[in-house]
């Protein structure tokens, strides 16, 4: 068999376990009934500003959004075109998407280690396929859990705001699931490689939880130190760490076309490393 | 003929733990093989390192003429019954065999899940959760996984451990019905059940092989016998001059222990000249046993855990 066929067959077999794992569903109505939940408050506290018109609304989104997430200049011109319940709310979504996907996904390979089951499949499939299949499993789950998400805030947005041009409001859907399916991609992959480099799923967590708190760290650090030199202080190479952490691209989710592509190519390369990393120390290991 | 499985010099470690150390040892294609010996002896690990799951520290393993680990397109046909692991939650049997046989390379794997359920004599498990299975089934399932794909090879650590004496009898059964057809490679503790099945044997102490051979040979059947004698005089100067003949000695509680000369005649003959003079002189023989038993034999060379 193919390794693509050993691919799809590990990855249609872990689907149909991921929505039978009652943990999964519990997250997965976590994620939608929080979404929701906060989709309702931001709702009721921006419906007054939405109905000041498209400008007012921008504005203020811009100011909200500068503030939480980052989110640069360019992007107000298009997010002016969006009800402001639209890009908070998946902004927020944004923010706990790394830590819920570890909990999604921390034990897909560390588990089976630690109860020997991986051996059945190991004894069949290469295991580049089998980190493969789960992994892909995964990003499907997400990426359908993200095609609801979005689905849901425009449907919710289009009901606070009339007259939007359904053509460039489907578009800035679709711009905001490619760009929370890159971030989801970058961060699977972490938990990927997490999960086969350890042997429990506690561990697993445990280091997952670990190199998020490390990469906000550094995203941190460098942004403090960006700051810094932007206010007149001096310049110093820990500005630059800070794009070595993923964190620093989620706002870029968010942003203009150019800092959106950006940050779906940094998450792609993010994504291939874990991935790579993952590969390599899973065909190495004992199972 | 290339051997089935070969271990050279094959040494494994866990950090500082010696797990196996420069292990050799051949298996003949066709054949039904026993590994053997006391806990912690290293039986898992070779099973391991046989089926590709752990790497070796050094030395070379060639499984069906390749490594171990190749999953390629010319990879090792290989069925495996690992030790204790899980089988994996949340899917019914019949869905995780018939993925597995997928994976196997079966043109028809749901057909072949069931054929698989229906050798392990478990047909109705087809939509049991294996987390409702008892060990015992769930034991018998993973049997049934091994025998996905047509495997050349089938390497089964602990198969009827666990299982009641029914179930256990009919796995024997099954086993006995793969004799000649693929080589086969068992781990257990129930000695008595490899001498019953097992052609050769290898026998493990401390990471190290302390025996390997055919079962003849490992219990040496050609070289040792003893009567167990219920009545009358045993001529011992007459029977230790016999031809073939190279120790004898009777024990206080009535066994006869003869050991044969490295160039004695046949076995069977030199039994058939001892027999003779005993019943000659009305010796009256309650037993005949050839060679030790494998329990014996396994006792003698191995020290324990």
């Amino acid at each position: 068999m193919s390794p693509f066929l050993e691919t799809l067959s590990v990855t249609r077999t872990e689907l149909l376990r991921t929505l039978r794992n009652a943990r999964v569903l519990v997250l997965l109505l976590l994620f939608g009934t929080s979404t929701a939940l906060i989709g309702l408050m931001l709702g009721l506290l921006t419906r007054g500003l939405d109905a000041q018109g498209p400008e007012t609304a921008a504005a203020a989104g811009a100011s909200i959004l500068g503030f939480l997430w980052g989110v640069d200049g360019g992007a107000v011109e298009h997010l002016s075109e969006l009800p402001l319940l639209v890009p908070l709310v998946f902004g927020a979504d944004l923010f706990f998407l790394p830590l819920f996907i570890a909990l999604l996904g921390y034990d897909q390979l560390s588990a089976e280690v630690a109860t020997g089951s991986v051996r059945y499949l190991a004894v069949r499939a290469r295991r580049g396929s089998v980190l493969a299949g789960k992994f892909l499993a995964q990003a499907v789950v997400m990426g359908l859990l993200l095609a609801l998400v979005v689905a849901g805030l425009f449907a919710a947005g289009a009901g606070l705001r009339s007259g939007l041009e359904p053509v460039s409001y489907a578009a800035a859907a679709a711009r905001f699931w490619a760009g929370g399916a890159a971030l989801a991609f970058g961060y699977l992959a972490l938990t990927a490689l997490s999960s086969a480099m350890t042997s429990s799923p506690g561990s697993s967590l445990l280091l997952n939880v670990g190199a998020l708190f490390g990469f906000w760290l550094l995203h941190a650090v460098g942004s403090r130190a960006a700051l810094v030199h932007r206010m007149g202080g001096s310049a110093s190479w820990t500005e630059d760490l800070r794009w070595l952490s993923p964190s620093a691209y989620a706002s870029g989710v968010l942003g203009s076309t150019t800092t959106l592509l950006t940050s779906v190519a940094a998450y792609a390369a993010f994504g291939a490393v874990f991935l790579g990393v993952a590969w390599a120390v899973f065909r190495a290991r004992d199972v | 003929m290339d051997a089935a499985l070969s271990f050279d010099t094959v040494t494994k470690r866990y950090g500082s733990t010696v797990a196996l150390d420069r292990v050799s040892f051949q298996v003949r294609p066709g054949s039904c093989h026993g590994l053997v010996g006391p806990n912690g002896a290293g039986k898992t690990t070779t099973f391991g390192l046989a089926a590709g799951f752990l790497r070796p520290g050094t030395g070379t393993i060639r499984v069906l003429g390749r490594e171990p680990r190749d999953r390629g397109p010319r990879r090792p046909r290989l069925g495996v019954l690992p030790q204790d692991a899980d089988l994996p939650a949340y899917l019914d049997v019949g869905t995780l065999l018939t993925s597995w046989a997928r994976l196997s390379g079966e043109a028809r794997p749901e057909a072949a899940a069931r054929v698989a359920l229906e050798r392990v004599q478990l047909p109705d498990a087809w939509d049991a959760s294996p987390r409702a299975l008892s060990h015992g089934v769930a034991k018998r399932v993973a049997l049934a996984q091994a025998l996905l794909g047509e495997p050349a090879l089938l390497l089964l650590d602990e198969p009827t451990s666990g299982l009641d004496p029914r179930a256990a009898a009919e796995v024997r059964s099954l086993l006995s019905g793969l004799r000649g057809q693929r080589t086969v490679i068992i781990s257990s503790h129930n000695l008595a059940e490899l001498e019953r099945l097992c052609d050769a044997v290898t026998v493990l102490d401390h990471g190290k092989v302390v025996q390997d051979g055919t079962l003849a040979e490992v219990t040496r059947r050609a070289a040792e016998f003893s009567l167990q004698i219920s009545r009358g005089d045993v001529p011992l100067p007459e029977l230790r001059a016999l031809p073939g003949v190279a120790r004898v000695d009777l024990s206080p509680s009535g066994q006869l222990a003869v050991r044969l000369a490295p160039d004695a005649p046949p076995a069977e003959d030199v039994i058939a000249a001892v027999l003779e003079v005993l019943l000659a002189r009305g010796v009256r023989i309650t037993a005949l046993i050839q060679g030790s038993s494998l329990e014996q034999r396994v006792l003698d060379v191995t020290s324990g855990p």
